[in-house]
């Protein structure tokens, strides 16, 4: 049997450069490989599209996305996205997820949001495509030092 | 001579002080001139002149003119009157009355001076002067109200309530039928203020009935409430009493303090005394204001179960407030089968909802419970209960058969969020830590990490659990790892910094803090200006032990510049309460300064600089001797092997303190560097700074020691640790480390009989038994004996030209005479204290009967023994490390602090000679048999028998 989780246990927060720690310790934690000092810079400038959440304000995850330019409107790629080992299944993740969409539906100009997953990684894979996202394309070598190196494009388009 | 000036002069002299009152300070000078041009002797405008350059920071004229003025119209009380207010710009308040009393003299109706007398006397605590001058206020100006007031505030600090009571009441009546306009929240004050003084009179029926007659006057609701129950349990009423608590606890069901009156009535008893809420340790800056707090240690099973009853109703009554819930832990004896289920089922009911919603500090609410062993092992047996559920991947029960009486609302809800888990590891380290079971308590942190590697919380714990296990630098790591994930916490921030001192990582620790110091100016200067007294304290005791001096004396001494300013900041509130009547606060205000100097952060700091006058005199001596020596034997050397090896020893231990001084020094300079180039890039601000003074006139007096260098350079160490002193014996004389300090100077002082009391009121304080009793006692006598042997014949000393001898630069031995009276004081007082079985004994039969006595079973009473042996006989020094083995062998009940003793000791010189391999053998064993994380001891067993610095 799953705990349920009420509205109020999961909330979000901001990343600040005081505590980009934490995403640092995350990320130790969620991905087989280090980021660099660019990439917590980058975050930084991406506002309200990067975000931790908490259960029950304790830090358990957080996702980081970016907004591209097309040539005509933007998408959005999802840097990072995950949850504690010991917090999933609970519906986090869901949560983080119905986040980014709506921060999406609010900007009439997105057409779409993607990113990469690694071959393998079927947690995620599962994840994504049950909330709607499609493609099999493999990137192949897209990863350098990790095994596997190649990564399935997954997108969700959001409007024509 | 009175000078009268020529009407256009003296309307610039008008204006000079008019000028002066409104801080135009140029105009007043160019004013003042311009009278002295033509009446260069006029003695009040040179006196005003001085005034005003004394405002603009150019003291040295300032006092020329002031003084030169008093000269030229010695009967002008303007003269007198500025004279003083220059004193008492400079502190000197003593000076300053003095001066107020001439120009009183001179117009005994000046209201002016008169007010800045009734100030200065308020503030020395001149109590009865300053009644004497508010009565001659009140005398001139009866229509104000303040003046009534002030009498009645003298009259109450004379502790004369009655009278106060009085006047205030005189006061009300002139008050009749007039229509002096009194603002509610006057009214009420006075109102309080009156009860205040007949509660301190004693008289609680006459309180009680002036409240309630007084009580529609008080905006304070709930102040009178308050007053009402506790004037009731005084009167004995009880039931009344318990009424009126209920219905402040209607109020705030979390108030401590009422349920102490609640419990003080259910059970007949008077309420307990209000208690400072220090921490543990005293390091907490202010401690919480006085509050009541429920005490149950001594309550019988009857009380007891009167209590829970009254508490299971008061969980009905309030079910959302947590009080109700948590005293009941404390009620409940844990000690019979019966009561341990009951406490069982109380703490879950208290605690597991916590745990499910997460409070970091859930352990430092239960950590109370630890002192009855048999609650603190019930504890222990719930959280593995429900860790072994958890980890199963099941969910927290009750812990309890079912029991009515336990409100378990989340019984049986089912699973539990994940983070349950980890707060429940949590828990369960803190308590393995809080039982001393450190490598536990690590393992089990480091699962807690692994499961929710996010929350600081755990590594500040982790970091604490390294620093009772005796290793400071990996705890400074943990927290600073803390820290690292939010740079913006300012607890975190403090805590690494207080770690980071604590591991010697002194500069460190600076750059840490100064993040949190205001940008823009320099940090230590803001550190000061903040009076951050626990960086001051705590960075001067690290200092020391990098053997910095200088700083740390700099540090140290702050603290107590920072009390100078606390007292002197009171000035303020003479007026300033007065007029707007907040009489209450003003008296307490007045009792807690009376008392500041006792607080502990003031007791650190002075404890720790005498601590440095004592090594900086020890030191100084040693050269002295060395040098002697050296004189007398000259290079005489009978060459054999053995004083080739002695002069080896010599110089290794030469080239280490060299190599330990040169480290000292070099990162001085390395600190003085920064500091000037950060100055440098600071200038144009500081210049800007200079320029403009601060609101209130003051400036920032440019440090022309910053480092301390100057403290340290003291020829007279011992003279400047005797107003520290001072201070400590007036305010925290009941504090042992203040007299074993006092004794350690007046020893060096060769005062005897001033070490010989401090001595008596260190033994009052502290059982015989105790190991630095004992060692301050052999040190004593066998300074006393050395000099008793010295005999009659006094040796040629300073003494004889009248001058004391003791406060002669150091090196030059106190060599006084011992008056025969004195000689007879100490060789009775050597009989009372040095016996052995009621008999007076030798100092070594003494020490030896204490070792018999002490040592086997403590540690740190055997390194004292075996100390006062080596230094009594040396040629004992084997018997006395045979000691020190015998109490390896005891170890099982020694501290960590005592067992570093003991090997520091074991590597000593005399020790490492006479039992070469002793001190590595107890370093291996201390560290495989108990102390397995203790830095001190690794590094000790990888570095053989060196001991590592400054542990
Ligand atoms: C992917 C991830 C974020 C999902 O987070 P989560 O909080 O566990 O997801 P949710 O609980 O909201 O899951 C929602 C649904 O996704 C699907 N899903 C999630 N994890 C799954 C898994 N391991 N296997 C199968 N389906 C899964 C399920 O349909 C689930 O609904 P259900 O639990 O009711 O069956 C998490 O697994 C993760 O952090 N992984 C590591 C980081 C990572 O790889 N991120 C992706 C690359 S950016």
């Amino acid at each position: 049997m799953k705990p349920k989780l009420s509205e109020s246990d999961v909330t979000f927060g901001d990343l600040t450069e005081k505590n980009m720690g934490q995403l640092r310790k995350l990320n130790e934690y969620l991905y087989p490989v280090k980021y660099q000092d660019k990439f917590y810079k980058d975050v930084l400038a991406q506002g309200e599209w990067a975000q931790y959440v908490y259960l029950r304000d304790v830090l358990v995850g957080a996702y980081c996305c970016r907004v591209e330019m097309l040539d005509e409107g933007f998408r959005v790629y999802i840097l990072t996205f995950g949850v504690l080992e010991a917090y999933r299944r609970l519906g986090i993740g869901a949560r983080m997820l119905h986040d980014v969409l709506r921060k999406v539906g609010e900007q009439p100009g997105i057409k779409e949001i993607y990113l990469h997953v690694q071959v393998g990684n079927d947690a995620a894979l599962a994840f994504y495509r049950g909330n709607g996202f499609v493609g099999d394309d493999v990137v192949p070598d897209y990863y350098k030092n990790i095994e596997p190196t190649g990564a399935i494009l997954l997108r969700k388009c959001i409007r024509q | 001579m009175p000078q009268p000036l020529p009407p256009k002069e003296n309307a610039l002299f008008k204006s000079i002080v008019k000028h002066y009152e409104t801080k135009q300070y140029k105009k007043g000078l160019k004013a003042a001139d311009a009278v002295l041009k033509k009446h260069a002797d006029h003695g009040e405008t040179l006196a005003m002149r001085g005034l005003i350059l004394n405002c603009v920071d150019r003291k040295a004229e300032a006092y020329e003119y002031v003084k030169k003025g008093l000269s030229k119209d010695i009967r002008s009380h303007v003269c007198w009157h500025v004279f003083g207010l220059v004193h008492r710009s400079d502190r000197d308040y003593k000076e300053a009355v003095k001066c107020y009393r001439n120009a009183l003299r001179i117009e005994p109706d000046n209201l002016q001076i008169l007010r800045d007398l009734s100030l200065l006397q308020v503030q020395l605590r001149d109590k009865a002067g300053y009644l004497e001058t508010r009565q001659v206020l009140l005398k001139l100006k009866p229509a104000l109200r303040l003046n009534w007031i002030g009498i009645a505030v003298a009259n109450h600090l004379l502790g004369r309530h009655r009278r106060a009571i009085d006047v205030l009441s005189a006061y009300e009546k002139t008050l009749e039928g007039s229509a002096e306009p009194e603002s509610a929240y006057e009214k009420s004050e006075m109102a309080l203020y009156k009860l205040t003084l007949l509660r301190e009179a004693g008289d609680a029926k006459e309180a009680l009935d002036a409240l309630d007659k007084s009580a529609a006057e008080i905006v304070d609701k709930t102040a009178v409430r308050e007053m009402r129950a506790e004037l009731l349990l005084e009167l004995r009423q009880f039931a009344p009493a318990a009424a009126e608590y209920r219905r402040l606890l209607e109020l705030n069901a979390e108030e401590h303090g009422y349920y102490a009156g609640l419990h003080a009535a259910l059970l007949e008893q008077p309420l307990p005394p209000p208690t400072l809420a220090r921490r543990p340790g005293g390091t907490s800056p202010y401690g919480a204001p006085a509050t009541r707090r429920p005490s149950f240690a001594s309550l019988n099973t009857a009380q007891r179960s009167v209590l829970l009853t009254a508490h299971d109703e008061l969980r009905a009554a309030h079910p959302r407030a947590s009080a109700p819930r948590r005293l009941p832990l404390d009620i409940v004896a844990a000690d019979t089968a019966e009561g341990a289920a009951r406490f069982d089922a109380l703490f879950c009911a208290y605690v597991l909802p916590l745990l499910r919603k997460g409070v970091p500090s859930l352990f430092a609410d239960i950590r109370p419970l630890y002192a009855q062993p048999a609650k603190a092992e019930r504890i222990g047996a719930l959280i593995e209960r429900w860790l072994c559920a958890l980890e199963a991947g099941g969910a927290l029960d009750d812990g309890a058969p079912a029991d009515a009486s336990v409100a378990c609302g989340e019984r049986g809800s089912g699973v539990e969020l994940p983070c349950t888990l980890m707060w429940v590891r949590f828990l369960h380290a803190q308590h393995l830590h809080a039982r001393g079971e450190h490598e536990r308590a690590l393992r089990r942190i480091d699962e807690a990490i692994a499961h929710t590697p996010t929350l600081v919380e755990l590594y500040v714990f982790k970091g604490r659990v390294y620093k009772h296990a005796g290793d400071l630098n990996e705890a400074a790591n943990c927290v600073e790892h803390a820290r690292s994930l939010d740079l913006a916490d300012r607890y975190l921030n403090t805590k690494a910094t207080r770690y980071l001192l604590r591991a010697g990582r002194v500069d460190e620790a600076g750059n840490t803090i100064a993040l949190f110091t205001k940008d823009g100016s320099d940090k230590e200067s803001n550190l000061y200006d903040m009076q951050c007294m626990w960086w001051e304290a705590e960075a001067g005791e690290a200092l020391l032990v990098q053997g910095r001096i200088g700083p740390a004396l700099k540090k140290l001494l702050s603290v107590e510049r920072h009390f100078v300013d606390i007292v002197e900041d009171q000035f303020d509130f003479h007026t300033y309460c007065l007029r707007k009547s907040t009489l209450r606060s003003y008296v307490q205000l007045l009792r807690l300064e009376e008392h500041v100097w006792g607080h502990p952060f003031f007791e650190r700091a002075a404890h720790g600089a005498i601590r440095i006058f004592l090594r900086l005199h020890d030191e100084a001596e040693a050269r002295a001797s060395a040098a002697a020596r050296a004189a007398e034997t000259g290079e005489a050397d009978d060459g054999s092997e053995d004083a080739a090896d002695k002069r080896k020893a010599a110089s290794k231990a030469r080239k280490a303190a060299a190599r330990k001084a040169a480290d000292a020094s070099r990162r001085e300079a390395e600190e003085k560097e920064a500091a000037a180039k950060a100055e440098k890039e600071s200038g144009v601000a500081k210049k800007k700074d200079k320029q403009t003074p601060k609101g209130d006139g003051e400036k920032r007096e440019v440090d022309d020691d910053p480092d301390g260098a100057k403290l340290a350079a003291t020829t007279t160490p011992l003279a400047d640790s005797l107003r520290l002193l001072a201070t400590l014996q007036l305010h925290s004389a009941d504090k042992a480390q203040t007299q074993l300090l006092a004794l350690a100077v007046h020893r060096r002082r060769g005062r005897f009989l001033l070490a010989l009391q401090a001595l008596r009121r260190a033994l009052s304080l502290l059982p015989a038994s105790d190991p630095s009793v004992h060692t301050a006692t052999v040190e004593l006598f066998s300074a006393i004996d050395d000099a008793l042997v010295a005999g009659p014949t006094p040796r040629p000393s300073p003494a004889e030209n009248g001058s004391v001898g003791e406060d002669a630069p150091a090196g030059a031995a106190p060599a006084r005479a011992l008056a025969p009276a004195v000689r007879a004081v100490l060789a009775a007082q050597r009989a009372e204290l040095v016996t052995v079985g009621g008999e007076p004994a030798s100092l070594p039969e003494f020490n030896d009967d204490y070792a018999a006595r002490h040592a086997p079973g403590a540690a740190a009473a055997a390194a004292a023994a075996a100390a006062a042996a080596v230094a009594l006989q040396p040629e004992r020094t084997a018997t006395a490390a045979a000691l020190l083995v015998r109490c390896t062998l005891a170890m099982g009940a020694c501290s960590l602090a005592d067992a570093v003793r003991v090997h520091t000791l074991l590597a000593s010189p005399p020790f490492a000679a006479a039992a070469p391999s002793a001190a590595a053998d107890f370093a291996a064993r201390a560290r495989a048999e108990r102390f397995t994380l203790s830095s001190y001891f690794r590094e000790a067993t990888a570095a053989g028998t060196l001991p590592p610095e400054g542990a």
